[in-house]
């Protein structure tokens, strides 16, 4: 049977199991993508996946419908994200900035030619502050105060770390990019 | 520029991002709900679990309570009338009475009192404790009544017994009659303490030592039959219960919430404004379908009569007009004729019906009701200065007039059809009440219907009253 967003939400607040389990396949797959750019390992963010969903579930009453369920999700798997770094004592340390040793950046755009998976590998290497903010801002889209509310931290710290995580994977996609060049040419 | 395109490339690529997740966490998710549900259906049976629990004990506690203040008040009966702590006279003249062969004692009556071989023209009287103590025999000369006394009444307090007296066997009195004068202090029994006469003169303290019963009485009592022996606090609860069997009558008055619950689902589900359709389809209709049902205002106004069936049972019955409601969002009215096609009123023409959509504004479902209710309310807490009662009650109601909107998925709209209601509905009810003055008395209540809203048996219709409040009920009089 089809059934528009509306529809299978509905189903879902009547306690329709194979609703539920729709709603889920409709977006486990991008929602795990968001979870795994927020953490270090995949068991991890499959944790903060199977987090998510049971807030989703939970408050589902709360989505009034207004802008896409897809948004609506996605904003509980960033909080859930955060908050799992924030629970748990291996990502604690790692949360504080350091200053890292910056790279120029290049005018070239060495990003489009990794694959995403790619790309969400070296972000995920980041330090877990930097990979924070980061996430939050340049593919989130959450602005600095956002950011500084959501972290506890200042907008202007959240500028700052931002810029200094963006230099770090900026110099290291083309470090991996020009890596991956060189191997090419050896394999040639 | 290039800031720019670097941020919009990530996003780009990490919008593509897209990783299967391992089956294990659906099945987590899964179990999770299902456990979060379960709890919330359980929830609601833990309260009523917990409330009834709450209620037999309070009402056991002060079951007993009562028992133990009977066992007290029973101790305090006439003691000239117990034949208990009665002095006898000692077997085998017990069997026969009036019959006081030479030479035997009267003495307390008692199963474990067994006089002793005593020496010729000796009298002795022996209790329990003096056997166990040894006292066997010992001479009354040798015991020091004061001191026993004040052991005797020792032990009585420790034991939060009524005081009691020491009761001599005085042969003077019992067989001899010497002493006419009535006594009325209280008594102890043989088991108390021995006392031996040693044919001596009694005495003259011994003389205010008494068995307990008038002397003059003694010779009477045993040889007269035994009388039941009186309690006046019979008496006085008789007259009480006399009282409490009045008939009282009043008015009620209640205000409260009602809702439309499926099955016993009452906090988690939701419930939505009934469809009955056999044309047109759910799927597709995603922003006409029927509105989610919201609770309602319920009042009910009538009279009650109450008649005590005991001190802590009371049959209540009540005659009610009652009012249920809900609440929904519909769209605006239209006052054109459709038709709508339901299973329960084939074809039937409508002269107006509501949208479903377009500007939605709150309407009620009203249902007016005809109740009879009849309830039992057990007195849990006996105070002073606070009384609860617990009321259990079942009741008929007749649903006489409503205004309930179902949703057609023909035309889309909302439209009233009264036939398809359930219209003798049965009702269960619990809660509690206690008098806030003379006259009135308050009633926080919850109750459920045992019957459905429609009458339709879809599942999706499977829908139930429940209607929760306080009543206040003002009596006006008593009635005999």
């Amino acid at each position: 049977m089809l059934m528009d967003e509306r529809q299978l939400v509905k189903e879902c607040l009547r306690g329709n199991p194979a609703a539920q389990r729709k709603l889920y396949e409709l977006f486990d797959k991008s929602m795990l993508g968001i979870c795994y750019r927020y953490t270090k390992s995949l068991k991890d963010a499959e944790d903060v996946l199977q987090d998510g969903f049971v807030k989703v579930f939970r408050n589902l009453h709360q989505y009034k419908f207004e802008g896409e369920l897809g948004a609506w999700i996605r904003r509980i798997m960033v909080t859930t994200s955060l908050n799992y770094l924030k629970r748990h004592r291996r990502y604690q340390a790692d949360l504080s900035f350091e200053n890292e040793v910056l790279h120029p950046v290049s005018d070239d755009n060495p990003e489009v030619r990794l694959a995403a998976k790619e790309l969400a590998d070296l972000i995920r290497q980041l330090p877990t502050g930097y990979q924070a903010i980061f996430n939050l801002h340049a593919v989130d889209g959450y602005s600095h105060v956002e950011i500084g509310k959501l972290m506890g931290i200042s907008d202007s710290t959240s500028r700052s770390q931002y810029a200094r995580a963006r230099s770090l994977l900026i110099s290291w996609i083309e470090k991996f990019s020009l890596e991956t060049k060189n191997e090419n040419y050896a394999g040639k | 520029m290039r800031a720019n395109e670097f941020e919009k490339n990530v996003q780009q690529k990490m919008n593509e991002l897209e990783l299967s997740p391992h089956e294990e966490v659906w099945q987590e998710v899964e179990r999770r709900i299902r456990k979060e549900k379960k709890r919330r259906g359980t929830f609601f049976w833990l309260i009523l679990v917990g409330l009834l629990l709450g209620g037999a004990t309070v009402t056991l506690f002060s079951l007993n309570k009562k028992n133990k203040s009977d066992v007290i008040v029973a101790s305090k009966k006439d003691p000239g009338n117990d034949r208990d702590t009665k002095p006898t006279i000692n077997s085998p003249v017990e069997n026969k009475p009036g019959t006081i062969p030479p030479g035997k004692e009267i003495t307390p009556k008692n199963e474990e009192t067994n006089l002793p071989e005593t020496p010729a023209g000796k009298r002795t009287e022996t209790t329990t404790n003096a056997k166990k103590t040894g006292q066997k025999g010992k001479n009354e000369s040798q015991v020091s009544i004061p001191t026993k006394l004040k052991q005797v009444k020792q032990k009585h307090k420790r034991n939060r017994m009524e005081p009691i007296t020491p009761a001599v066997k005085d042969e003077h009195v019992s067989i001899q009659k010497k002493d006419t004068m009535p006594t009325v202090e209280p008594v102890i029994t043989g088991n108390d303490f021995l006392i031996q006469n040693n044919n001596k003169t009694p005495d003259t303290s011994a003389k205010h030592i008494d068995t307990g019963i008038r002397k003059d009485e003694k010779q009477e009592d045993l040889t007269a039959p035994v009388k039941e022996p009186v309690d006046t606090t019979t008496v006085i609860s008789k007259s009480n219960d006399k009282k409490e069997k009045k008939r009282e009558w009043g008015f009620i008055v209640q205000g409260g919430i009602s809702n439309n619950v499926k099955g016993l689902h009452f906090f988690e589900s939701r419930v939505y404004a009934s469809a009955l359709a056999v044309t047109g389809s759910s799927s597709g209709l995603s922003s006409r379908e029927p509105a989610l049902l919201r609770p309602g205002v319920s009042f009910s106004a009538g009279v009650y009569t109450a008649q005590p069936l005991s001190a802590k049972l009371r049959l209540n019955a009540d005659l009610t007009y009652a009012y249920l409601s809900t609440r929904m969002r519909v769209g605006s009215r239209i006052d054109t004729s459709a038709m709508s096609t339901n299973p329960n009123s084939l074809d039937l023409q409508i002269s107006r019906f509501y949208r479903s959509s377009g500007n939605l504004s709150p309407i009620s479902n009203r249902f007016h009701f005809l109740s009879l209710e009849t309830q039992l309310s057990w007195r849990i807490i006996d105070r002073d200065k606070f009384t609860l009662f617990w009321d259990n009650g079942v009741s008929y109601k007749w649903l006489f007039a409503s205004r309930v909107f179902h949703y057609d998925w023909g035309f889309r709209g909302y439209y009233e059809d009264p036939r398809l209601l359930t219209h003798h509905h049965v009702f269960i009810s619990t809660g509690l009440s206690f008098p806030v003055s003379r006259r009135t008395t308050i009633h926080p209540f919850a109750e459920y219907s045992l019957t459905r809203v429609m009458r339709h048996n879809r599942d999706s219709l499977r829908t139930h009253f429940t209607n929760y409040g306080v009543r206040l009920k003002i009596s006006m009089g008593n009635r005999k």
